[in-house]
């Protein structure tokens, strides 16, 4: 539960915080919980309510105090394929193998953390938390068109951030291993 | 066929594996032949791919120790439910 709290909120004491309302919601909510799905799913769904209210209250404060960046929506070859004129970067490992390895998963995590605020909040709603388009639009005061900017651009940090750092922990594994 | 505009847009609002099979099939396809497209929306394909899997894990697999409640906070955490249950 802290896990998944403290990805989608970057901050450890607010992610504690909301575990420990969960907790209380849940204790005074007792009575109302009868059995039908386990314990764990039950307390996740409250968790979950308390986050994205979180997230909602985040959300309006980027909002006001965010100026717009330059988008790469104006450009002739987005207009008429969708798509921006650059391509992306290349992957030094190849992915789809690295998806089978668990550690991988931990790096993830944490490269989740290290998005802006923005970014992190557009695709913690989006992406995470599955909230419709429009809903995240609304939530951050944007334009679908730039909300997918953001969320490129999101994912371009993330692949960065995993990259790095994935290739960091496989060549400390086997300096480690070259070294026994 | 598809159009690059239409993969576009679909890959921009809604992860792909909520699409239904035949327009999945469609989208992998185009997506996988097109050199003007393709790369791009490879690369969103992808993380779509690799934020499922994320979540996946995320449910099964235990978290990282220093993902976890620390020893401190666990101890806080207790400590506000008992004085809860005492207060009712
Ligand atoms: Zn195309």
């Amino acid at each position: 539960m802290f896990r998944y709290a403290y990805v989608r909120l970057k901050s450890h004491a607010v992610a504690e915080d909301i575990v420990q309302e969960t907790f209380l919601a849940a204790m005074k909510a007792k009575e109302r919980y009868q059995g039908r799905s386990s314990e764990r799913s039950w307390l996740m769904g409250i968790l979950r309510h308390k986050l994205i209210d979180y997230l909602r209250k985040a959300a309006r404060e980027v909002k006001l105090e965010d100026v717009e960046p330059e988008g790469f929506e104006d450009t002739l070859m987005f207009k008429e394929v969708g798509v921006p004129h650059w391509r992306p970067p290349k992957w030094h490992f190849n992915p789809r193998k690295v998806f089978e390895q668990k550690e991988f998963w931990d790096v993830f995590s944490d490269c989740l953390t290290k998005l802006d605020k923005r970014m992190n909040l557009a695709f913690t709603m989006k992406e995470l938390e599955g909230m419709s388009t429009e809903e995240v639009c609304q939530e951050l005061g944007v334009e679908p068109t730039y909300l997918w900017v953001i969320l490129y651009r999101a994912r371009n940090g993330l692949k960065a951030c995993l990259e790095k750092n994935w290739l960091k922990k496989n060549k400390g594994v086997k300096e480690l291993n070259a070294a026994v | 066929m598809l159009r690059c505009k239409q993969v576009s847009q679909a890959l921009a609002s809604d992860d792909y594996w909520e699409l239904p099979l035949r327009k999945r099939i469609g989208l992998r396809l185009h997506v996988f032949l097109c050199v003007v497209c393709g790369p791009f929306n490879r690369f969103i394909m992808l993380m779509q791919d690799a934020k499922r899997h994320y979540l996946k894990h995320e449910q099964e697999d235990p978290p990282p120790p220093h993902l976890c409640l620390s020893c401190d906070a666990k101890q806080r955490l207790v400590e506000s439910l008992n004085r809860e249950n005492d207060a009712t």
